[in-house]
């Protein structure tokens, strides 16, 4: 399954993998420990949801550990996930 | 000349059409008059233009500019008129900042910048690169008049030029009084900075409790110092206790609330970042409310910024130098350039958080003005003083001041070494006498990482080595200094 889809009928573009926490920014002022989307490449991308924190996003925490799918803008530094979906964790 | 104002004639087109490009030049007219009754000579350079290029022996810049054809421009402008300020109109997409590497960025020790938009190459002498450590001596005062991304009205940037204008120096009293805003985590290296810069301090917000919803009272104060969080793309600052960030200062909440002639010094990650409003559900990037408001001077950072939680180190120092320069009577443009030349100077080399300090911090807003009074001694208040000036007014002594700032930003630029990063391991004396540090520290040597940097320009072999390594929740980092394969120096710190 690939980690990143081609964009949907909306043509915005999708990610699907886990959700993990992990520190990020270190030693800096914005240095946190941050939810990113680990992609099936290795990959990890950080995850902002629009209209949530950006720091700490009660949302995005009850999801942690799970395999999401997301779609929304990929932007500069981070994506902005506008609709999340859980899907069937095949590791479990 | 005193002054030059940059822009580019076509970009201002493209963006406001020809109407709005009509009115942005009517209202430059009105500031060039207005620089002119106090003592200012100003004159615009449309870089687009081949009239005036030619008059500087450079080329036009056709199409949309990129950073190295302006930097280009600024140092033929620089050789050919040697202006005493230099005004760079409009935000980074009608004149671009310069991306310069960043040395923090990457791996377990690094931040998440891959690079730093910086306007601190347009204020050195050095020709156009994207490698930090070309320009670590700053001559120039530059400074950013902004108009707001994405906007298809020059509304804001006709606001701020006709703000420009119509301003005036106060009295340093009336600079006295600060509004002081720091996340709770923060507020020792808050007080601080702000004792250093104003002395005893009165009262510090800190978030959380307080913000966003400020009074106007509490923003009335016109110097504004804050230490707080910040996102990119976000029009908000954050504070910090514990894992609780709530929301200090908003941009939509400012309006309406800050007193003209205001000056800010913003330490926030992305604190001055430059964003299109439709990235934030139509809120405005904080540092632009803040001007739209009637600021006159904004610096803050395009991206991850640095500091410790306890003590000043790195944005600190930068923002509160810049305050200090200013109640003591600089220009804000001149404020900047003295903090910048203090900052690099002061060390025996820049880390890599502090070469990032110093290419990330910009100044928004025309860096000719002045917002403290400058108290002139009574020789300078007599009449026949003031006859024998009359024509020149202020501009004889300030050349002598950036004939001085220019030789210090030479040196600094000469004499400064360059961190190289580096495979080098530390010498087994080395080793040897950082590893019980290491482990008094709660770390445990085998699972720090560490990375390398030979300070180059240093006599002899100087390596910087930094270990990092968890102590429970908390990140360490031991910063190792080693001369000819000998332990030099040693600092511990403490990330947040």
């Amino acid at each position: 399954m690939p980690a990143e889809f081609p964009p949907g009928k909306d043509g915005r573009p999708c990610l699907q993998g886990r959700l993990v926490r992990e520190c990020i920014d270190q030693g800096s002022k914005s240095e946190r420990r941050a939810l990113l989307m680990e992609l099936e490449d290795g990959q990890r991308v950080l995850l902002r949801r629009e209209g949530g924190h950006p720091i700490r996003d009660p949302v995005l925490e009850a999801l942690e550990g799970q395999v999401l799918r997301v779609s929304g803008e990929r932007r500069e530094g981070y994506f902005l996930v506008q609709d999340i979906a859980t899907m069937d964790d095949k590791n479990q | 000349m005193d002054k030059t104002i940059v822009l580019h004639r076509g970009a201002l087109r493209l963006k406001y059409r020809t109407e709005g490009l009509a009115r942005i030049e009517a209202a430059l007219k009105l500031l060039v008059a207005a620089d002119r009754r106090r003592g200012l000579q100003t004159q615009l350079l449309p870089i687009d233009m081949a009239a005036p290029m030619k008059a500087i022996a450079a080329e036009p810049v056709q199409g949309r500019p990129d950073a190295r054809a302006l930097k280009n421009v600024l140092d033929a402008l620089v050789k050919a008129r040697n202006p005493h300020y230099i005004v760079l109109l409009g935000g980074p997409d009608v004149l671009p900042m310069v991306p310069l590497r960043n040395a923090a960025h990457g791996g377990d020790l690094g931040d998440s910048d891959p690079v730093v938009p910086s306007d601190l190459p347009y204020a050195c002498e050095g020709a156009y690169s994207t490698d930090p450590n070309r320009f670590l001596g700053p001559t120039r005062v530059v400074g950013r008049l902004p108009d707001l991304p994405g906007a298809s009205e020059p509304t804001l940037l006709l606001q701020l030029v006709r703000a420009a204008a119509r301003h005036k120096p106060l009295p340093r009293e009336d600079y006295l009084e600060s509004f002081g805003l720091s996340a709770e985590v923060w507020q020792a290296s808050t007080r601080q900075s702000l004792t250093n810069t104003f002395g005893p301090v009165g009262q510090l917000h800190l978030s959380p409790p307080d913000g966003p919803r400020w009074t106007k009272a509490a923003l009335a104060p016109r110097m504004h110092f804050i230490n707080c969080h910040g996102q990119k793309d976000m029009p908000e600052y954050y504070g910090q206790q514990g894992e609780d960030f709530p929301v200090a200062h908003r941009s939509a909440l400012v309006r309406d609330r800050i007193t003209a002639g205001t000056v800010v010094a913003a330490e926030c990650c992305y604190g001055a970042q430059l964003f299109d409003p439709a990235l934030a559900q139509g809120q405005w990037p904080m540092a632009l409310r803040y001007l739209g408001d009637g600021a006159c001077a904004f610096l803050g950072s395009t991206t991850i910024a640095y500091g410790p939680s306890e003590g000043n180190g790195s944005a600190d120092l930068l923002c509160q130098y810049f305050l200090q320069r200013v109640l003591a009577g600089a220009s804000t443009g001149r404020a900047l350039l003295e903090a910048r030349q203090k900052f690099a100077g002061e060390r025996t080399h820049l880390d890599p958080m502090d070469l990032k300090t110093l290419g990330q911090f910009y100044l928004l807003g025309d860096p000719s003005l002045q917002p403290v009074c400058f108290v002139s001694h009574a020789l300078a208040r007599t009449r026949a003083f003031r006859k024998a000036f009359a024509d020149v007014q202020d501009r004889g002594v300030r050349g002598l001041r950036r004939e001085k700032l220019e030789r210090d930003g030479r040196y600094l630029a000469r004499a400064l070494p360059r961190l190289k990063s580096s495979d080098q391991s530390p010498s087994a004396a080395v080793r040897s006498a950082i590893e019980p540090m290491l482990r008094e520290s709660g770390l445990v040597p085998a699972s720090c990482s560490r990375i390398s940097y030979e300070v180059v320009g240093a006599p002899g072999r100087r390596l910087i080595h930094v270990f990092k390594g968890w102590n429970a929740a908390r990140l360490l980092a031991l910063i190792v200094t080693e001369q000819d394969g000998a332990l030099l120096h040693v600092r511990r710190m403490h990330a947040r």
